[in-house]
């Protein structure tokens, strides 16, 4: 899925990017409405995180030509503007969710993540026929368009790059997946230049959907070779 | 709210002005009637004094009469001189003791005597100093001269005396007494061509009854010459006009500086004392005098008073108002730089607080000493995010613009998300945290306010009750409430103090505050918080500690979110 950030500030457009490149989501950046509109109209991002106060265009201004050159796009806004007025008017002009500066990353993914479902159980008409349904690993049910899993009653929140991970154990059923494979199918880059970044992801992943994290069943390490789910 | 600023301003104008200008009313109209009062006192003391005058006249006049010699005495002869030679006395007159006039004789004694003399000599004129004695009475009427023409005149104005026996003999009759002798005596007026006339009588020592008509015009004349030619005395009744009047109505003599018109009744009216009680004094006085001489004067100072109070009040309401004004607008220029520095503070702290959060996230485990680190930097970028926090919503309440975004949530999830921030500080300090959770089920409130007062009522602890060990927290839900409670384990809160510490600003100044950062509004932000909710946040008895009581309302959502 793609992301599109419009947010004057260096710091925190290239953080946010990291964020939520980090849960498994591509990222296109906009310095000011404009560029941002601009980008909209060329990326064809999954959803779009504007800042209000911008230079050139406004976010509010960016906001409304987006709608109306797509009604259906989901749109979050991330602002140090907290008055009532400010979040009716984004609000009223088609925005999903309101994020207040200063956000903790947690509750910008919770927010991402909420968003995403909303985008996963819509109609695609993008039609890059990505698949969303639903499998089960072991004792465990991935909700790919929840972005969660289930086991017995507990439900389990995963992130995009989650699902894309249990989405390839999941179809290479009984087969190695080797390290490029991941970097190439879940975090869409031929080469990763901090190896661990994986074996961190997978082992934050086990934690999460193993019911013994330090004897995986679901997430098994092929030592030299890659991870494999034997089913 | 300009308009009803100018309408309090004007309230706190015109009501003083119009109270005094009731107040100053009655007192002038008081002032108006005592000083009415005091002026006709005035005028009728002065008008007293010229009839005293006059009447000292009239005394002096009785007593040059009876230095006279005694006329019952005198020849008639002697007494048409004693008349003539007197500038006061018009003609004198003799009653015998049997009443009969022997002086001047009578008409018809006169017309009797001449029929029956005849033709006959004159009787010479006995004397009048011989007692008529019974028998003598006949030849003594006989013997009476011709009359002269002043006293035939004499006769004719006083024949209705005569005739009707008027002047008395005996102490039965009715004339006026002065009591300065034993002797009989008395005046007696009557009216006879131009006006007044005046008779003063006396029984002498023989027992005859004399007396003596005065001279009118002398009268008059002794009387004016008796009145002043000014008013100096009063300089309150300079400006006026004391007429003295006749029995015809008259002015007889007036003086004074006023030119009275003829339309203008008197202000004041005193008859003279008898005998001249058909006369009287009149005094006119300029239009409305006690209101120009007094009464105004007051009427003038209370007007003067109250214009010069209503322009004082005006000038201080203005200035009030522009001292009021200034300071709204530097507050509301505070307000504003304050809420734009704190949302300026937003953005470079959005960086620390997400770049350290990201720092954490991709830390060994291995690495605890950078993982501190980290944490201290996520730890106190959180405080300060509530700090702005605070100071905004703070801001909100200050412009009323404070308001709630109520939308379904778990208060059991908010309380753990924000012990959740503060455990790491709190365990620092050696405090543990217990959450006794009773309030799992979906209900509409605003979160993010309740993150807010949780927040401020954890940072407290974390501040002023590091001795203590623990925090414990309860929550309750029911019929549409829910109560948390907050209660530390450190040296509590003094009972005097129990109320201050929720005034904005206030902080408890001792040896567990001395040193403690704080602007002294969280627990305030905390209450209004909570009282926005329908609630509201109060300090409950505690054996150790403090313990704060949060209630709101927050009523059970459905499956949609909808209020059940």
């Amino acid at each position: 899925m793609k992301v599109l950030i419009a947010e004057d500030d260096d710091h925190i457009r290239e953080g946010l990017a990291e964020v939520l490149q980090g849960e498994g989501y591509q990222t296109v950046t906009a310095r000011n409405g404009q560029e941002a509109l601009d980008l909209f109209g060329r990326a064809r991002p999954d959803f779009v995180c504007l800042d209000i106060m911008m230079p050139v265009m406004d976010g509010y201004e960016a906001c409304r030509r987006i709608r109306h050159a797509d009604a259906g796009v989901p749109v979050i806004f991330i602002s140090a503007k907290s008055e009532e007025i400010d979040r009716v008017v984004g609000l009223e002009l088609g925005a999903d969710d309101f994020i207040q500066k200063p956000f903790g990353v947690r509750e910008v993914i919770a927010r991402i993540r909420a968003v995403t479902r909303r985008c996963m159980a819509a109609p695609r008409t993008d039609g890059k026929g990505e698949a969303w349904t639903a499998f089960d690993m072991g004792d465990l049910e991935v909700l790919p368009s929840e972005l969660r899993a289930r086991r017995g009653g507990a439900t389990i929140d995963l992130s995009l790059r989650d699902i894309k991970i249990l989405q390839l154990l999941h179809r290479h059923k009984g087969e190695v997946v080797d390290r490029n494979r991941f970097f190439d199918e879940c975090w869409n880059m031929d080469y990763m230049p901090n190896s661990r970044t994986l074996d961190q992801h997978i082992a934050q992943l086990r934690k999460r959907v193993e019911r013994d994290p330090k004897n995986p069943a679901i997430i098994r390490t092929v030592h030299g070779a890659g991870y494999r789910w034997e089913g | 709210m300009k308009v009803r600023l100018t309408v309090v301003l004007t309230l706190i104008v015109a009501l003083p002005l119009v109270g005094l200008g009731w107040l100053g009313t009655r007192v002038a109209r008081n002032e108006r009637v005592v000083v009415e009062q005091r002026f006709n006192a005035l005028v009728l003391d002065r008008l007293r004094d010229v009839d005293a005058g006059i009447a000292t006249y009239l005394a002096q006049r009785e007593r040059d009469l009876f230095s006279l010699p005694a006329l019952s005495g005198q020849t008639v002869d002697q007494l048409r001189a004693m008349a003539r030679e007197s500038a006061t006395v018009r003609q004198f007159f003799v009653l015998s003791n049997r009443n009969e006039l022997r002086y001047p004789v009578s008409l018809e004694l006169v017309r009797e005597y001449a029929s029956l003399r005849n033709g006959l000599d004159p009787v010479p004129a006995p004397s009048l100093q011989q007692p008529p004695s019974p028998d003598e009475a006949e030849s003594r009427e006989l013997s009476i001269t011709p009359l002269t023409a002043e006293e035939t005149a004499f006769l004719e104005r006083t024949h209705a005396i005569w005739a009707g026996k008027r002047i008395p003999t005996n102490d039965s009759g009715e004339s006026r007494h002065v009591n300065i002798s034993t002797q009989f005596k008395g005046w007696y007026a009557w009216y006879w061509g131009d006006g007044l006339n005046l008779i003063f009588w006396w029984r002498d020592w023989r027992g005859a009854v004399v007396g003596a008509e005065l001279n009118p015009v002398r009268l008059a004349a002794d009387i004016i010459g008796a009145l002043p030619d000014s008013n100096p005395e009063s300089a309150t009744l300079a400006d006026g006009r004391i007429s003295l009047i006749d029995s015809k109505g008259a002015t007889i003599y007036q003086w004074g500086a006023l030119e009275p018109t003829q339309d203008v009744p008197p202000v004041a009216s005193l008859p003279l004392r008898a005998p001249l009680s058909a006369w009287h004094l009149q005094y006119h006085a300029a239009p409305n005098p006690a209101g120009t001489a007094l009464g105004g004067g007051v009427v003038f100072n209370i007007v003067s008073g109250i214009v010069v109070l209503g322009l004082a009040l005006m000038a201080l309401a203005v200035y009030y108002h522009r001292e009021s004004s200034r300071e709204m607008r530097e507050a509301a220029q505070r307000v504003s730089f304050v809420n734009q520095v704190s949302h300026e503070l937003k953005t470079p702290l959005t960086s620390i607080r997400m770049y350290a959060e990201m720092l954490d996230g991709e830390l060994d485990g291995n690495d605890e000493k950078a993982r501190r680190h980290v944490g201290v930097i996520v730890s106190e970028s959180q405080r300060l995010s509530r700090l702005i926090g605070n100071v905004l919503t703070f801001s909100r309440k200050q412009r009323s613009t404070l308001k709630l975004h109520r939308a379904p949530g778990s208060v059991d999830g908010v309380i753990r998300s924000v012990l959740g921030h503060f455990e790491p500080a709190l365990a620092a300090k050696g405090i543990r945290c217990a959450f006794d959770a009773d309030a799992a089920q979906v209900a509409l409130f605003d979160q993010d306010s309740l993150e807010q007062i949780l927040g401020n009522l954890l940072g407290n602890v974390e501040k002023y009750a590091a001795s203590g060990d623990r925090v414990e927290i309860h929550s309750r839900q029911g019929d549409g409430m829910v109560s948390i409670t907050v209660a530390d384990n450190g040296p509590g809160i003094p009972p005097r103090e129990r109320n201050r510490v929720f005034m904005p600003f206030y902080r408890i100044s001792n040896r567990l505050t001395d040193g403690v950062t704080g602007a002294g509004i969280g627990l305030a932000i905390a209450r209004d918080l909570a009282r926005l909710h329908g609630g509201d946040l109060t300090l409950e008895p505690a054996e150790k500690g403090a313990c704060f009581r949060v209630v709101i309302h927050a009523p059970v959502a459905g499956t949609n979110g909808e209020q059940t």
